[in-house]
């Protein structure tokens, strides 16, 4: 057991696990890198992608309170775009939004390295390797969503946090503001992790006078708030060039408390997250999906901490880490409104707690057998893991029966984008042929992604009274009156968006003809 | 009186030359699994889709003896099956369920059947994905002496519109999946090996097969 009463110091840095951080990191960006267009582009990626492109386009940027989350993701994803050389949005494809949540999920393990101290080594490494191949890791690293951004910047507050308890600096307590500043430009959802975190740190934390941890200068406490809030306000007013930006980010939680409440389309039971890390089966085909192991090894993890039995590590540290983890895991599973994404950031505190609870049953008095059996198993559960994420990002990246696919995109919507690159072929007027997409509840995307290089593509609730388009796209229930207005101009098929949702396409007679007379 | 005699005459001659086949088609028993209730209706909208027939399916005439010559035959595909095995194709089960499913994966795709031998075949019933509705796109089936499908090649389905498969422009209808299956009439085509195409469905890219029946005799 360590000894909680002496402070940590980073003296000690063991090779062995410098050396295993970088290969989970590497074996993290194999998992993450490869095929990043494998999977059609989800409707909030392919949205927030446009958005960028207004960044990237015309340099604007305006927080949305309504239906986006914050800045971080877009300015990262505006880097991406000139790092990569393109011209504009229309040259963009999904690497260059993708790579950015690949950055961050491979980075995310190399914070380890700074709390090994805190962790255990061992435990910081059991937990990079988890981090690595895990399915909802990998899965969501290659989704173009704040989430990895979240979670890595909720690690590095955690990081900048303790060390600064450590040792406080005003140094520290600047990284602690930015991290925190940063966490509230990227999702509104941090004050959950804000409010786990205070919690578990009072309750791990007692008072000043215990050793190991410093009392918090108020110097130091208003430079870290000033530092979020200077973050915060930067990122919000779009670099103050718009000035509203900062009262919405506060303003913005009225709209989530309202979507927290429930009776909305995605509320789910509380239980929904951890069922999904468990055990899914689900879709045709006899697939099943489980990080289950992830969770008896987090299980055994916290009853070390509760015992006092963990191999290494500052106690004080890991009772909060055991805290925080419960509380947020709480709060997310509380909140009604559940997207599978959102868990990641419980899940990592999951993860950490998992590799505590390794280097714990390595520990374990017995012989070298029971060690070997133990150290045996980890990497069983480490193999079976990376299966796992072979299966749900490259076999099955937009699968329904993968635990990870959400209201997503359908493979056969390709069959779509296939068709319009079929007709710009054969109209004289390439992709700048008139495409109208109708839709009255604007459930259109991620076409306006596919549709980027179309540039008269025009998206209507209602088809104007004298539009004349090629291409008309539109939800069935609209069907019956298009025939009546383009039956006899248009021939019309249907094409897939998402599961079970079609859209019908009406392609102007001589383009259709155009088209078949090459396929005869 | 002359007339009516030579008539009847000639009634007579014709009987008595008629193939034997014809004089004694008779109707083919199917054997259809239980239905699937449930999910919601499919969305589903074209000039290319057969409205769905809640009536009990006609009687499928075909010459006496025809039965069901693919149960148990061997079963070859493009590629690898994602989920299932190829047996699964023709091992009677024709269930809705998750367990009957045979997965290929996105794309175009196709299963062949062996039959053993050259046969006469009148008519295939085919069972994708039934749990639920599903339209599964480019249906296209072939017939052939060989297995390459070089030698006496016959489509002999085909609803792939925009001849996405390269067998043709298809004229035949899309369709709902239900337990019933689809009954294709294939009129006597001629040959050892059936070749089943479909390139996804509504719910996604990948391809779902469940049961395939072929009912012929054996090649005269």
């Amino acid at each position: 057991m360590p000894d909680a009463a002496t402070p940590m110091t980073n003296s000690r840095r063991p090779v062995w696990l410098a050396v295993g951080l970088m290969i989970a990191a590497a074996g993290a960006l194999a998992f993450r890198l490869p095929l990043l267009d494998l999977r059609p582009m989800h409707g909030d990626e392919a949205n927030q992608a446009i958005k960028t492109g207004k960044l990237t386009d015309e340099g604007v940027y305006r927080y949305d309170p309504r239906d986006h989350h914050g800045p971080t993701l877009y300015y990262l994803a505006a880097l991406s775009a000139r790092l990569g050389g393109h011209a504009d949005f229309a040259e963009t494809t999904e690497f260059t939004y993708r790579i950015v949540p690949v950055v961050f999920g491979v980075a995310l393990i190399l914070l380890l390295w700074p709390l090994r101290e805190a962790l255990g080594a061992q435990a910081a490494l059991i937990a990079g390797l988890l981090l690595a191949v895990s399915p909802a890791f990998v899965f969501y690293s290659r989704y173009f969503i704040q989430e990895m951004l979240l979670v890595f910047l909720t690690l590095g507050l955690i990081v900048s946090g303790w060390r600064y308890a450590l040792r406080p600096s005003i140094g520290l307590a600047v990284g602690v503001g930015v991290c925190a500043g940063l966490m509230h430009a990227t999702k509104e959802t941090c004050v959950l992790a804000f409010a786990s975190m205070a919690v578990a740190g009072v309750a791990s934390m007692p008072g000043p006078r215990v050793t190991g941890v410093a009392r918090i200068d108020k110097r130091h406490a208003a430079i870290a708030l000033g530092a979020a809030v200077a973050v915060s306000v930067v990122l919000f007013s779009s670099f103050f060039t718009y000035a509203r930006g900062p009262l919405d980010s506060v303003l913005t939680y009225g709209n989530y408390l309202e979507r927290a409440d429930g009776a909305g389309l995605h509320d789910k039971p509380w239980y929904y997250y951890l069922g999904l890390l468990a055990f899914t089966q689900r879709g045709p085909g006899p697939m099943w999906f489980s990080e289950g192991a992830v969770l008896l090894l987090a299980l055994a993890g916290a009853m070390a901490i509760a015992f006092r039995k963990t191999a290494a590590g500052n106690s004080r540290f890991l009772r909060f880490l055991a805290l925080y983890t419960l509380f947020l895991t709480l709060g997310y599973s509380i909140v009604p409104y559940k997207t599978p994404w959102s868990m990641l950031s419980f899940y990592c505190g999951i993860a950490l707690l998992a590799g505590v609870g390794g280097a714990a049953l390595l520990r374990v008095p017995g012989n070298r057998g029971v060690r070997f059996v133990v150290a045996g198993g980890i990497a069983a559960i480490l193999g079976h893991l990376g299966y796992e994420s072979w299966q749900t990002s490259y076999v099955y990246p937009a699968d329904p029966a993968n635990p990870y696919v959400y209201a997503h995109t359908s493979t056969a919507h390709m069959r779509l984008v296939e068709r319009m690159e079929q007709m710009a072929a054969v109209a004289p007027e390439g992709r700048g042929l008139l495409v109208a997409v109708v839709q009255p509840d604007r459930d259109y995307w991620p076409l306006p992604w596919y549709m980027r290089k179309f540039n008269h593509a025009g998206y209507f609730d209602a088809l104007p009274v004298g539009l004349e388009p090629a291409v008309i796209i539109a939800a069935p229930a609209l069907g019956d009156d298009l025939v009546a207005r383009f039956g006899e101009t248009h021939t019309y098929e249907m094409q897939g968006l998402r599961p079970g949702v079609l859209r019908v396409v009406f392609i102007r007679k001589d383009l259709w003809e155009a088209f078949m007379a090459g396929r005869r | 009186m002359k007339n009516v005699c030579s008539g009847w005459m000639a009634a007579m001659l014709a009987l008595a030359l008629m193939p034997a086949s014809w004089a004694a088609d008779e109707p083919i028993k199917f054997e259809l699994p239980e239905a699937y209730f449930g999910g919601t209706p499919l969305d589903y909208f074209g000039p290319n889709l057969e409205k769905p027939n809640y009536k009990p399916r006609p009687d499928f005439m075909a010459p006496a003896g025809a039965a069901n010559v693919s149960k148990g035959k061997t079963v070859t595909s493009g590629s690898a099956a994602a989920f299932g095995d190829l047996k699964m194709l023709t091992d009677g089960d024709k269930g809705y369920k998750k367990s009957s499913l045979l997965g290929l994966p996105a794309g175009q795709q196709w299963v062949q059947i062996d039959l053993g031998a050259n046969h006469d075949l009148y008519a295939i019933l085919l069972w994708h994905f039934h749990e639920g509705e599903r339209v599964y796109f480019d249906v296209a089936v072939q017939v052939a002496d060989d297995a390459e499908f070089t030698k006496n090649v016959q489509v002999v389905y085909n609803n792939d519109h925009d001849n996405t498969a390269g067998l043709g422009e298809g004229k035949q209808q899309e369709y709902i999946e239900n337990y019933k299956g689809r009954l294709m009439d294939i009129k006597g085509a001629k040959g050892r090996y059936v070749r089943l195409y479909s390139k996804g469905n509504t719910s996604d890219d990948t391809n779902h097969y469940v049961e395939a029946e072929v009912f012929g005799t054996p090649a005269k």
